[in-house]
């Protein structure tokens, strides 16, 4: 049969139109049953941090300028954060909050104070108790770390050049994009 | 009385829109939620992370794991946590200024491996200036005293960034 004969032996066709629905339904279930076994429904991601290094640089010889840094000291009650200059003179300033959710959320408004008046700095060195849990530490390091929805953006966005911090941070939404775990090094272990 | 018998002449038709329904609903949920993440990994059974707003992906598998009770160097344990004092044992780390020797050791084997690698054709060393990262997947109940140890000695081994496995809070 010609195809333009079973052409025209369908249109004059004046029965009911059947359509079969199996094909589709067999592609359905081997779609769900792929997308079942490679579904993940925990999502998991990473915090970077840094711990200070010794580096054998050569340092210029000239004056150095003088430097912002941000210190935050935590213990199990009290966040302390500190702002000073160095070389001196200093002219530190000191700020405590409590170390729950309230308080976190007060140095972040904080944070985000500094960081709009001293926009290049994009470092922070964080120092913990030893008796402070994982999970607050990481609560922190969220709450220095990145900005909230409903936090104003940054006059300036991060000028880091490093390729860490390039791939964590998009611009605006983190704070602080570089933690440095200060006390590591200490020798406070006995 | 009605059989099934009796109508045999009819032709049944099953109604399979309801059941395409749900397929297509099934499917759009799983589409949503389909990883494109580089590196699949399962927490570890018995061990609880911690939540974060982090919007960065687990990219290589935890190299340091620290269970609720013992510290494992890929799947290899190196110490065990005493469940007095929640710290290391002392014999563990009196000798090395607070560090652990026995993963101090294995990390310092997997560094010189990793630089071997990156250097293939006999490149000076300090031309390598992007610091090594460890990732590490640690139960939220520890106290930061363990996470310290476990960077101290990192950080003698050479890694000095640290990835800590976090899961993503929902949006």
């Amino acid at each position: 049969m010609t195809r333009k004969r079973r052409f025209k032996k369908l249109q004059e066709y004046q029965g009911p139109i059947d359509l079969n629905v199996m094909p589709f339904i067999d592609v359905f279930s081997l779609l769900t049953t792929f997308l079942l076994f490679s579904a993940v429904f925990i999502q998991i991601g990473i915090l970077e941090v840094q711990v200070p290094f010794l580096s054998n640089k050569v340092t210029p010889e000239d004056k150095p300028a003088r430097t912002f840094k941000i210190h935050v000291t935590v213990d199990e009650e009290t966040i302390e954060v500190e702002t000073f200059y160095t070389p001196d003179p200093r002219n530190s300033k000191t700020k405590k909050f409590g170390m729950n959710k309230r308080g976190m959320s007060r140095m972040h408004d904080y944070l985000i104070e500094i960081r709009s008046d001293h926009p290049k700095t994009d470092i922070l060195s964080l120092f913990v108790d030893k008796e402070v849990t994982y999970d607050n530490v990481i609560k922190l390091v969220d709450a220095i770390k990145f900005l909230n929805k409903n936090d104003p953006p940054l006059p300036v966005a991060n000028e880091s050049s490093d390729e860490s911090s390039r791939l964590s941070s998009t611009p605006n939404l983190t704070l602080y994009p570089k933690i440095l775990m200060g006390n590591v090094l200490f020798s406070d272990y006995d | 009385m009605a059989s099934v018998g009796q109508n045999a002449e009819e032709a049944l038709s099953l109604n399979i829109m309801p059941m395409l329904d749900i397929f297509s609903i099934l499917i759009l949920f799983l589409l949503m939620s389909f990883s494109t993440d580089p590196v699949s990994h399962d927490i570890t059974s018995g061990l609880e992370v911690p939540i974060s707003v982090t919007l960065r992906s687990l990219d290589e598998i935890p190299t340091v794991t620290m269970t609720k009770s013992e510290l494992r160097f890929s799947d290899m344990k190196v110490a065990e946590l005493d469940p007095a004092t929640g710290d290391f044992t002392y014999a563990d780390y009196q000798k090395s200024q607070g560090a652990l020797m026995v993963l101090y050791e294995e990390l310092k084997k997997m560094n010189e491996a990793n630089k071997k690698r990156k250097q293939p054709s006999g490149e000076s060393e300090e031309d390598d200036s992007t610091p090594d990262a460890l990732t590490m997947e640690i139960d939220k109940s520890h106290k930061y005293i363990i996470l310290r140890r476990i960077m101290l000695t990192a950080q003698q081994a050479g890694f000095f960034g640290f990835k800590l496995m976090v899961i993503k809070e929902n949006e």
